[in-house]
């Protein structure tokens, strides 16, 4: 009798193992085994629930360190992509440089995607400002191979569509041979060597004068 | 279905109005230019008309100018792209010539990708630019014209000294 | 998915809206409705010029990553496809220039033409990469640690 409840009390707790064991499965890691506190009591199955109960945990802590993980990564991720934007943003600053003039100081490298983002920013700006020169300046620019001069060529004819003058200035001598080189055609487009000249040709093309102040 | 039903009508309006030879945009007349805006959604027929308006109107008010005000325009296909293009090619032989104006950001973005340059057409960020640009093109005509005048003068005057 | 029934010209302009609201609805800016409508424009006039009718189809792609329109019509088809990709750029003049610039304004471009049977021509646009970019959730242990 006092056997066949002993086996009886055994099934039980290998029962609720196997139940404990299940629900940790699903992925429940808060629950443990009830074992005895009291070490007399304690046989050989304490030991495999204490195992169990430890195992549990252990995985408990295993998993919420990978998830722990898993949002620190994302936050990476989105920060990433923050400073994506940051840098498209910084990377491409308009700059309203006089009455009606702009500049747009490009530097590094032009993709299809970053030059359409600017082509958008530029002509939303010279629409809202009616803005009626654009000085485009690639001095910042490392290389222009054909892709490159292709994603500026359509910037300045979107701009002309417009009905806006641009003008590209900044073009250094390595820049205009590899052009030439590549057979970029540049005759619809006004090109000046230095800002500075972008600037007094936008000045003529506004009829603005500049006159040095004659001393008394 | 039903939600269609009156758009189709519009349609069919706009439909007979462009065969009774209307094309149902109005071409305005302001001193030597002529002024339109279109305000509507062009379709094909539409903007055929319209060129022919522009013409008939230029040769019966012997204007030398047009304005066309796009800003409305939420769409430039290559059809309306060529067809304002070929307008403004076809007036230029009648002596006038077109400045289009106001043409939205995403629609020059889009005509460029497009592949579409409108053939050089000109254009002008608003209406005041554009009657400027008008403006300054005649003028620029008419000292052209005057220079060659001249130039034809003196080469008239040197035949009759040799 | 919405159909539009291109049967006569004023179809075409049909066509274009309803993309361009579609897209919009998605979440598309407006240079990119832009690029479209115009693609649609471009494509549902070549059914009208080419194969008289068809039909416009406007979907949305999975999980609002884009949109999806399909042309198809049962017109004579396209005899040599190279050939209608050539790029038009100077030549304004030439009708039917619509399907390289299509391929320019969207993000893929799929063209099905048996000659006599018709054409199913699909082009695609899809939201910026950066509003897909997400980390897929940890798996959930199922094996877990071996005891040491």
């Amino acid at each position: 009798m006092a056997k066949t409840k002993g086996i009886a009390d055994l099934e039980s707790r290998i029962e609720r193992m196997e139940e404990i064991l299940s629900v940790a499965a699903c992925g429940d890691f808060g629950v443990q085994i009830e074992t005895d506190t009291d070490m007399e009591k304690a046989d050989a199955l304490t030991a495999i629930e204490t195992g169990i109960n430890l195992l549990i945990s252990d995985m408990g802590e295993e998993v919420r360190e990978s998830t722990k993980k898993a949002d620190e990564l994302e936050e990476k991720l989105n920060l990433i992509e923050q400073q994506r934007k940051a840098i498209e943003e910084l990377s491409t600053p308009i700059i309203k440089i006089w009455e009606r003039v702009l500049v747009l100081p490009l530097i590094g490298t032009l993709d299809t995607r970053r030059s359409q983002r600017l082509t958008e920013a530029l002509l939303t700006d010279i629409a809202t400002t009616q803005t009626k020169v654009t000085i485009l300046d690639i001095t910042g620019v490392p290389t222009v191979d054909s892709a490159v001069a292709n994603h500026i060529l359509k910037t300045v004819a979107a701009v002309q569509l417009l009905g806006a003058e641009c003008v590209i200035t900044g073009i250094r001598p390595e820049v205009a041979q590899t052009m030439v080189h590549l057979g970029v055609d540049l005759s619809g487009v006004e090109t000046l060597s230095t800002l500075a000249e972008g600037l007094k040709w936008a000045f003529r093309s506004l009829n603005l004068r500049m006159v040095e102040e004659q001393k008394a | 279905m039903g939600l269609q039903e009156p758009e189709s009508k519009d349609g069919r309006r706009a439909e007979s109005l462009t065969m009774l030879g209307i094309s149902s945009i109005p071409i305005l007349k302001l001193r030597d230019f002529l002024i339109v805006s279109i305000q509507i959604d062009l379709h094909d027929r539409m903007a055929e008309q319209l060129q022919q308006d522009i013409l008939e109107q230029i040769s019966q008010t012997q204007a030398k100018g047009v304005l066309i005000d796009i800003s409305a325009l939420e769409m430039v296909d290559s059809f309306i792209g060529r067809t304002l293009a070929d307008t403004a090619r076809m007036a230029s032989t009648l002596d006038a010539e077109i400045v289009i104006v106001g043409m939205q950001p995403a629609v020059a973005i889009t005509l460029v990708e497009l592949g579409l340059s409108l053939g050089g057409v000109k254009t002008a960020l608003n209406l005041d630019e554009g009657y400027e640009l008008l403006q300054q093109t005649l003028e620029e005509k008419a000292s052209e014209g005057q220079t060659s005048e001249e130039a034809l003068a003196e080469e008239a005057d040197d035949g009759g000294s040799d | 998915m919405t159909v539009v029934q291109i049967r006569e010209e004023q179809d075409i302009v049909r066509a274009r809206t309803t993309a361009k609201e579609a897209a919009r609805e998605l979440g598309f800016g407006l240079v990119d409705q832009t690029r479209i409508s115009t693609a649609v424009s471009e494509l549902a006039r070549n059914i009208f010029l080419y194969a008289g009718e068809g039909e416009v189809h406007i979907e949305e792609l999975n999980n609002h990553h884009g949109i999806r329109v399909s042309f198809i019509d049962h017109g004579p088809g396209i005899e040599d496809v190279d050939l209608a990709m050539k790029d038009g750029w100077s030549s304004v003049r030439a009708m039917g220039k619509g399907l390289p610039g299509a391929k320019r304004l969207s993000d893929r471009m799929e063209i099905h033409t048996e000659t006599g049977e018709g054409t199913t021509v699909t082009i695609e646009k899809w939201l910026s990469p950066s509003s897909k970019l997400r980390i897929a959730p940890s798996p959930k242990p199922r094996g877990g640690p071996s005891l040491t």
